[in-house]
């Protein structure tokens, strides 16, 4: 076996490739486990995942994988990386959970959260672009539940 | 387009769980369907420590109502009817939710959570002054065994193993306690005046008491053999 940087190629569901070293590609559990199970071809698709978000991904791998890198660093890097559409942080919440990163998807559920914050149920419809699919008669028992919630 | 609501169930539940403020929660529930799912009662951490909020005096037209000032939203958030609370006295207990009520006559006292609307009855102010060193009693006093402070050792919404301290006034400010299924309360006995209890608090198993004398009294009540312990911790003037 050579010591040397072992690199694989990531496939995206809209047939980008991906080079990267795979000491960085195993900070997701789900490519850790196929290359331990030695099911690793030439190349592993992500049938779940486009390129758009995949590069969103790797930005965020690499950057937690840098060296010498401090944690006022990463912490300014996670601040500024969450920022982002609500359709992206959408698809990166599904991304991290394909690709296992517990860390990325406690941080990005933890953006989602974060963006709901004193806001009412209208409010975060209107954020996150969710229809109201409630009956009229459940739309009254809420109301009756939180009477005091929503005055 | 991102599908919010049709994110799958357990990642939604992942989300809601991280909601620690309850009014968010309650919001969380109210935006969908799914999001309604994901977010029964049971996965809210019920100990996560929440922003107060402000109970407001009396109105005067509306004297079954009171409204509640929310921290976190800088503005009135809520209106509650509570006829428990009309026309009494009411401060925290140093637990969520709780409050310890009193009526002015002194016939009443009661600890109350306006959110849960659960009593809990507690011997009066009559019963109180029936404890007293008839030396110490100043006839005629309206308020005399006025209470002014209460302290709960633990919330009485999750358990019944939980110790309520009061101090009320007298000539000084006396100490008492009560347990749950106490018909009345008990006495601290503390040879010592203390000057008064200007605030209390509980921490770890013990209730920690600012005197006006610029003293720290440590009480120890235990719950199941009834011995109390008090020492002093601090003095004011000649510690360092």
């Amino acid at each position: 076996m050579s010591s040397s940087t072992k690199f694989l190629t990531l496939k995206t569901c809209d047939d980008k490739k991906f080079v990267l070293d795979e000491a960085i590609a195993v900070r997701s559990q789900t490519i850790k486990n196929m290359v331990e199970d030695d099911c690793v071809s030439n190349v592993i698709p992500l049938p779940n995942v486009d390129s758009k978000t995949m590069t969103k991904v790797i930005e965020y791998w690499k950057k937690h994988s840098e060296e010498g890198i401090s944690k006022d660093m990463l912490m300014d890097f996670d601040k500024a990386f969450v920022k982002v559409h609500h359709s992206i942080l959408h698809a990166l919440i599904l991304a991290a959970n394909f690709l296992n990163d517990k860390e990325m998807l406690d941080m990005m559920c933890q953006e989602v959260v974060d963006r709901i914050k004193g806001k009412t149920p209208e409010e975060i419809r209107k954020e996150f672009d969710i229809k109201n699919d409630f009956t009229p008669e459940e739309e009254e028992e809420i109301r009756k539940e939180n009477a005091w919630a929503f005055e | 387009m991102a599908d919010w609501a049709g994110l799958p169930h357990d990642l939604l539940v992942l989300i809601a769980k991280r909601v620690k403020v309850m009014e968010d929660f309650i919001a969380f529930g109210s935006v969908c369907t799914s999001w309604r799912t994901a977010s029964p009662k049971d996965n809210f951490d019920i100990l996560s420590p929440q922003l107060p909020l402000l109970m407001l005096p009396d109105d005067d037209e509306n004297n079954y109502y009171r409204e509640f000032y929310s921290l976190s939203k800088g503005k009135v958030s809520r209106r509650l009817y509570l006829p428990e609370a009309k026309g009494r006295d009411c401060f925290p207990t140093d637990q969520m939710g709780w409050l310890l009520t009193q009526s002015l006559d002194g016939e009443e006292v009661n600890l109350f959570n306006p959110f849960s609307d659960t009593k809990i009855h507690l011997p009066n102010q009559f019963a109180l002054r029936a404890l007293q060193n008839p030396d110490d009693l100043i006839e005629g006093h309206e308020f005399y065994n006025y209470i002014k402070l209460a302290t709960l050792s633990a919330n009485p919404s999750f358990t019944s193993d939980y110790v309520l301290v009061i101090s009320y006034s007298t000539d000084v400010n006396y100490l008492a306690y009560w347990l749950p299924g106490d018909i009345n309360w008990t006495l601290f006995d503390m040879d010592e005046r203390h000057g008064g209890v200007c605030n209390m608090t509980y921490y770890k198993g013990q209730f920690y008491l600012l005197t006006w004398g610029a003293e720290i009294w440590v009480v120890d009540v235990q719950s199941r053999d009834r011995r109390v312990e008090s020492h002093l911790i601090l003095l004011g003037k000649t510690r360092h």
